[in-house]
């Protein structure tokens, strides 16, 4: 193939789009050794399987001692990539490749909505520069595994009258399921999209309904399997994970309302609403029907805080950059009508500008900032320290966000991390922890310290931002004593009791 | 297959299925009923000495139930025999052997069955006969019929009001001429006065209607509820059987007012799942019959609906085996039961009520029938384990007699959570830890 048919072909430019994306987001990812504090339980989760080829489920350090519950196939993913590489490196290359592999696959969604290679081809570079999707670059975050395999079997849905995506579609389904509760919310997407049909007077495929039958009662089982424990301790409140009040109540405050148009970025948000306004009004459109019913169930759920505010942001902004798709190919239509038709190459020379504004910068800036949001050096020497110098029994208390730090780098037991599921009395244990960052009382930190079986604190600047203070107010000589420190951070050895007389 | 060995088949499956828990539970090594009302009935006959309680009036009473015949075996029976019925009323009905089949295997894998039969609870004779009652209106023997239904009140006063107006619901339903049905009413409603004029005559308020506050499904927790499987193919099929019409919508909105109603009261969960697993079942056999696209996806969906019943049905039977008393539960209750007067109270969780009265012969300060009959002392309740005002919670212990402190894990948790009690109990020195086991201990207050 010469130069000049392959700088035509679309498949190229794709690649091409996705290499720079998957570029630019490893280099941001590369910025900092560290990962995000939630990572540091992936990366154990990780390591455990590669040592006895088993993901942690019974955590001996977490809470101090928990089992913990999830799906895992993401973490198998990642083992299996370690085995070749670093467990960091693959833990920052890996789920920033399925993050990337969403550029292709809007691709072939948009092609499939709109016939045009010209339009997918740009949803797909839209799809890359998403700045939602830049939040989480550094978390090694399950979501995007989940998010590339919510929008293939979409895909599959989409062609379902092919024999091989109904095959496809039963193996995605299946690996779906095996990696995360994520699949309930396609359900409800795909229940939504049958209202939809049966409100528009739409033909329903059986197709169709046996593949929403079946990924319902697989999804179900699957995850009755896993969150068992959890459901018979938790009840149906097990869908809010057992998340402290506090942090429930808090829910919305991860971003402004400005923050949200400018994660989900001005033209997908405005084109995938006119896409959806046309698929309804203008010329019915299954396909749009589908993924309108996926982002109704996306905005119920957060709405109703039971899906996470990034996640749900980064589904909802997958699903209209796709719409947009649609509203592109009816608005150029209606160019090509016209006189303006002219000024095609002005249009798009305005539109990649203002894309470049409100999409590509804000989505670099985030990773970039977000990126930062991880562990210090001075940390994680000190909790190295205390791996070598602590007993192996010890408990040390750190903030909620330091809790898989802790289990990670020192090896030793956190009193809470950001896995609440099963442990019981949750504000309580929240409650406490703030209490003994913030009192000016030593006997109220000790008791505490007391309760959950601590003798060390962990003080670094992340608990100083956390909680607006400098110092630890009760600290001394006679109870606390600074064991290590490393620059700001430092640990305390609690030596003192409460007696009960 | 030949129709009676099927038949006997599901009778077996039936019964093993209610003999499993106590079967898991004699292979953990604790040879002890599972806490149920069934403590309650079997130490309870007409008056409640212990709580100074009135009871309804129950036939029941007159019999020693405190015996394996009374506990375990007739309920045992008795469910089978509900099967049985089950079986006889869908034959009268031509219902096909195949939905038939699908029907009774959904009905005694469910959860509630299973709970129903599995000991002495007095709703599970009422269901009997109100099946049986069913069976002889549908055989068209409607004097016969009217016996049953004269029973019912008789065993227990609220399972009748629920079976009465199911009965009565059947009859509109089926009836083509009313007049055959007259005497059934007459009959009927005359028991239930004539039972509400006896209870009254024995001093049993019947304004006190048993109202719990439970959940509805097994898989996310419930104590006594549905399958979620069940409850998807009895919504596929209630689709599946809408007819347009008002009768239709009427049953239809009545059963999901009793499904709804049902949160409330364990009896009508009981009989509301006879409706529902026929639903479950028509929808059952539907998605077997019905022309799939896609085989692999038939063979998988069919395999996964039951695996999902059937994993439920295990789940629910294993936590029932596993569910208090331990030895260590009876042992500490038995130590009460020496260390005590008569007149001493034990404060324990509403759910341990009934066994802490079975096994140390003394009054718990608050039972599941509490709610019913002092619905005030939740109120104080409430007051005693969150405050940490000692001289407060004294005066409460010291007015009711609560000497006995029973904590176990889960009542530990909700003492925590409460953060009064506990508090005065492992920092005041009015209490002292006299019985430690792994899994509960109890505590006596000294003041």
């Amino acid at each position: 193939m010469g130069f000049k048919k392959l700088f035509k072909s679309q498949e190229f430019w794709v690649a091409i789009i996705f290499l720079s994306v998957l570029a630019i987001r490893l280099i941001i990812a590369f910025q900092t050794p560290f990962f995000n504090y939630e990572a540091y339980f992936s990366l154990r989760q990780v390591e455990n399987i590669k040592d006895t080829g088993l993901p942690l489920y019974n955590d001996p350090l977490s809470y101090g001692g928990k089992s913990q519950l999830f799906a895992p196939l993401n973490y198998y993913v990642l083992a299996f990539f370690s085995l070749f590489m670093r467990d960091d490196i693959a833990a920052k290359i890996i789920p920033n490749i399925f993050a990337a592999f969403i550029v292709i696959l809007a691709y072939f969604m948009a092609l499939k909505i709109t016939k045009s290679p010209r339009i997918s081809l740009l949803t797909s570079f839209m799809a890359g520069f998403i700045p939602i999707m830049f939040f989480d670059i550094n978390r090694v975050s399950i979501d995007y595994l989940s998010t590339l395999l919510v929008f293939s079997v979409i895909y599959c849905i989409f062609r379902i009258n092919e024999k091989k995506y109904v095959d496809y579609a039963l193996i995605l389904i299946f690996l779906l399921v095996l990696t995360t509760p994520l699949a309930l919310i396609l359900i409800i997407g795909l229940l939504f999209y049958l209202l939809l049909l049966k409100l528009e007077n739409h033909h329903v495929e059986m197709k169709e309904l046996e593949i929403i039958l079946f990924f319902a009662f697989l999804s179900f089982w699957v995850n009755l399997l896993i969150f068992k424990n959890a459901f018979l301790n938790h009840g149906f409140l097990v869908i809010w994970q057992n998340i402290p009040t506090e942090i429930i109540t808090g829910f919305f405050n991860k971003l402004t309302l400005l923050e949200t148009f400018y994660t989900i970025s001005i033209i997908p948000l405005l084109l995938g609403l006119y896409g959806f306004y046309l698929a309804f009004h203008e010329e019915r459109n299954k396909e749009v029907m589908l993924l309108t019913g996926f982002g109704i169930s996306v905005f119920l759920l957060m709405w109703f805080r039971l899906l996470n505010l990034v996640t749900s942001i980064m589904l909802l902004s997958i699903t209209l950059v796709i719409i947009s798709a649609f509203a592109l190919r009816k608005t150029t239509n209606f160019v090509e009508k016209t006189k303006l038709h002219k000024y095609e190459k002005i249009f798009l020379i305005v539109f990649v500008i203002i894309f470049l504004l409100t999409s590509i910068l804000p989505s670099i800036y985030l990773g970039v900032e977000k990126s930062k949001d991880t562990p210090r050096i001075e940390d994680v020497v000190v909790l190295e320290w205390a791996e070598q110098n602590t007993p192996k029994s010890a408990t040390i208390t750190g903030t909620l966000q330091e809790g898989h730090l802790i289990s990670y780098y020192a090896k030793r037991r956190n009193i809470m991390d950001e896995n609440f599921l099963l442990i019981q009395n949750i504000d309580q244990r929240l409650n406490d922890l703030d209490n003994l960052y913030t009192t000016k009382f030593q006997i109220e930190a000790v008791s505490i310290m007391n309760s959950y079986d601590s003798k060390y604190i962990l003080f670094t600047d992340e608990a100083r931002i956390n909680y607006g203070i400098q110092n630890l107010s009760y600290i001394d000589n006679e109870c606390f004593q600074q064991v290590f420190y490393s620059q700001n951070a430092s640990i305390y050895l609690n030596k003192c009791k409460v007696e009960n007389e | 297959m030949n129709e009676n060995t099927k038949i006997l088949l599901i009778l077996l499956l039936a019964g093993a299925l209610i003999l499993s828990p106590y079967a898991f539970r004699i292979f953990q090594g604790n040879p002890y009923m599972i806490n149920s009302e069934a403590y309650y009935n079997i130490r309870v006959s007409g008056d409640d000495v212990l709580q100074d309680r009135t009871m309804p009036f129950s036939i029941l009473n007159f019999f020693n139930q405190n015996n394996v015949i009374f506990n375990k075996i007739i309920p045992l029976f008795a469910g089978i025999l509900c099967v049985g019925l089950c079986l006889l009323i869908m034959k009268k009905h031509n219902i096909s052997e195949k939905n038939t089949t699908a029907i009774t295997l959904i009905l005694v894998s469910s959860p509630i069955f299973l709970y129903t039969f599995l000991d002495l609870k007095y709703f599970s004779f009422t269901i009997l006969l109100s099946l049986l009652a069913v069976y002889l209106i549908a055989s068209k023997k409607h004097l016969l019929s009217a016996i049953p239904i004269v029973l019912i009140p008789f065993i227990d006063f609220y399972s009748s009001l629920i079976a009465i107006i199911l009965i009565v619901l059947y009859i509109l339903l089926t009836a083509k001429n009313y007049k055959n049905y007259r005497i059934i009413i007459i009959f009927g409603i005359a028991s239930f006065i004539l039972t509400i004029l006896l209870n009254n005559y024995l001093g049993y308020s019947l304004t006190g209607i048993p109202i719990e506050k439970t959940r509805l499904i097994t898989d996310v927790g419930a104590e006594v509820g549905f399958s979620f499987s069940s409850l998807i193919l009895t919504l596929i099929g209630m689709i599946l059987l809408w007819d347009k019409g008002l009768k239709n919508l009427l049953v239809y909105v009545l059963i999901l007012s009793l499904f709804g109603l049902s949160v409330f009261n364990t009896t009508l969960k009981a009989y509301v799942n006879f409706i529902l697993v026929v639903y479950a079942g028509f929808a059952f056999v539907y998605l077997t019959r019905r022309k799939w696209s896609i085989q692999i996806i038939k063979k998988v969906t069919l395999l996964l609906i039951i695996c999902s019943i059937m994993f439920t049905t295990i789940l629910y039977s294993t936590k029932l085996a596993s569910t208090a008393p331990t030895p260590n539960y009876v042992d500490a209750f038995k130590f009460i039961k020496e260390q005590s007067l008569e007149n001493e109270k034990v404060l324990s969780s509403m759910e341990n009520g009934y066994m802490i009265e079975y096994y140390s012969d003394r009054g718990a300060f608050i039972d599941e029938k509490t709610s019913i009959y002092e619905p005030k002392r939740l109120a104080l309740l409430n007051n005693l384990t969150t405050s940490r005002n000692l001289e407060r919670t004294e005066a409460i212990l010291k007015e009711y007699s609560i000497r006995y402190i029973v904590i176990d894990d889960a009542y530990r948790q909700k003492l925590e959570a409460d953060q009064g009690l506990l508090f005065l109990i492992e920092n005041s020195q009015k209490f002292k830890e006299i019985f430690i086991s792994e899994e509960v201990d109890v505590w006596m207050y000294t003041g």
